[in-house]
């Protein structure tokens, strides 16, 4: 594929991604929430439980009234941002749907290979990174490497996706630093390994 | 102007979009003046949030939202 | 809720294809991008494509949200304590296992067995921050934190700064 046919594309889902669902694109946090399954499908039905709780909402709409007569929803000032709540962005979708993005992208992967015309499976490691490390020792560079992905991208609060697409496009400050520090990271590391012989 | 950044992940937000009575706060706290909001100034403040705490300061103490 | 399932299932069948046909799921590929084809005799179209791809990518919808930003409130990602640290961590792990989150996804579903050691790597990673940060008490800088523990006036005590007329049981 053409870079710029990737470039586009790429673009378009992170636009479009905000635009149907008004969440920013991300995958670390939802495989972050997969990685802790139970926990995440507990908080979800306890909060399921929660919303449909008659009381609690009755105490709610009843809060918002005597909020309402304080004078604490009135006070915006300026209309806000949006014009109203329809521009906000959504709460955090149900595990079902984040769990459904997530087939899609390995469904993604076997629809372009099948395409490509390789193999469907392709069994062993990176052929450099064997020629460097071992199979041993390219296997533990896989898992290792794969758990730093993992505790930085939970630690930093986003991915290539989340920080590099979306956070950067939307010149979050945060996300211009972690991608900045990713990428000048993984340079690094690259440039190291390849000193190893 | 910006809206709050912890939209994404705080729970009421979540409780505040099952209800369009409900939408007010939103419009109110999280998509304009969220300095204003108590959740928002003690996060800010490094403190903990207790789950129930709405963005004026008043508590429900009804079905505890659950806790991460 | 079908409606966000048919989008996010819609959404990442294009994002696994584009990533897998650009060769963001390819050790080689990636490993050719962070070290600008140095190895093999100097930057070329080749190890430049996917920087460019990347490149383009953010251009694009930087484009896409600035023609939207009037209207929507599209949240900052903050700049914490931690971002420097984990994203360090992160694009060191990046460049031994060559592939991000979703690129893992798509080498699954490319066939690709190594994926699921590097997948097994990552949810363990995932996982480990998750208990680190409660065992060491890290704020994730979220309002999401603790249970609810409202009513105890000692609490309320040490939140300083609070208009103490508002603060007070629904």
């Amino acid at each position: 594929m053409p870079w710029w046919i990737a470039a586009a594309a790429l673009g378009a889902v992170t636009v479009g991604h905000w635009l149907a669902l008004r969440r920013p694109l991300g995958v670390s946090g939802i495989l972050g929430r997969f990685a802790a399954f139970r926990e995440e499908r507990e908080r979800e039905r306890g909060a399921a439980a929660a919303r449909s709780d008659g009381a609690a909402l009755e105490a709610l709409l009843a809060a918002t009234a005597e909020a309402a007569l304080a004078g604490d929803l009135g006070a915006a000032g300026p209309a806000p941002s949006g014009g109203g709540s329809g521009r906000l962005p959504a709460p955090l979708p149900p595990l079902s749907a984040q769990g459904a993005f997530l087939a899609a992208l390995v469904a993604g992967g076997l629809l372009a290979r099948a395409l490509a015309g390789g193999p469907s499976l392709e069994a062993g490691v990176p052929g450099p990174l064997a020629a460097r490390l071992g199979e041993g020792g390219a296997l533990l560079a896989l898992l290792g490497g794969g758990a730093l992905v993992g505790f930085g991208s939970a630690a930093c609060g986003g991915c290539t996706a989340g920080h590099g697409l979306t956070g950067c496009a939307r010149l979050s400050p945060g996300s211009l630093v972690a991608t900045a520090a990713f990428f000048g990271a993984a340079i690094a590391t690259s440039l190291l390994l390849g000193r190893i012989s | 102007m910006a809206s709050c950044p912890h939209i994404l992940d705080c729970p009421l937000f979540a409780v505040f979009t099952m209800n369009a009575a409900l939408a007010i706060w939103k419009i109110n706290y999280c998509g304009s003046d969220h300095s204003r909001c108590v959740r928002y100034q003690l996060t800010a403040g490094g403190k903990e949030v207790p789950q129930n705490l709405l963005p004026n300061g008043k508590v429900l103490h009804l079905t505890p939202l659950p806790s991460r | 809720m079908s409606r966000s399932h048919a989008l996010l299932a819609g959404l990442g069948l294009v994002l696994g294809f584009t990533l897998s046909s650009a060769g963001f799921s390819d050790w080689v590929e990636m490993h050719r991008m962070f070290t600008f084809g140095l190895e093999e005799g100097g930057p070329s179209a080749g190890s430049l494509r996917l920087m460019l791809a990347f490149a383009g990518a953010v251009a694009v919808s930087t484009a896409g949200f600035r023609l939207l930003a009037r209207r929507d409130a599209i949240p900052p990602r903050p700049l914490t304590r931690a971002t420097v640290p984990g994203a360090l961590l992160f694009g060191a792990g990046w460049a031994l296992c060559g592939t991000c989150p979703a690129a893992v996804l798509v080498q699954v579903g490319e066939g690709k067995v190594a994926a699921l050691v590097i997948l097994a790597g990552m949810l363990g990673g995932l996982r480990l921050h998750r208990a680190a940060r409660r065992a060491f008490g890290w704020r994730s800088g979220s309002c999401e934190g603790s249970p609810a523990r409202g009513g105890s006036p000692a609490r309320r005590s040490g939140s300083g700064g609070l208009p103490e007329a508002l603060v007070e049981e629904a």
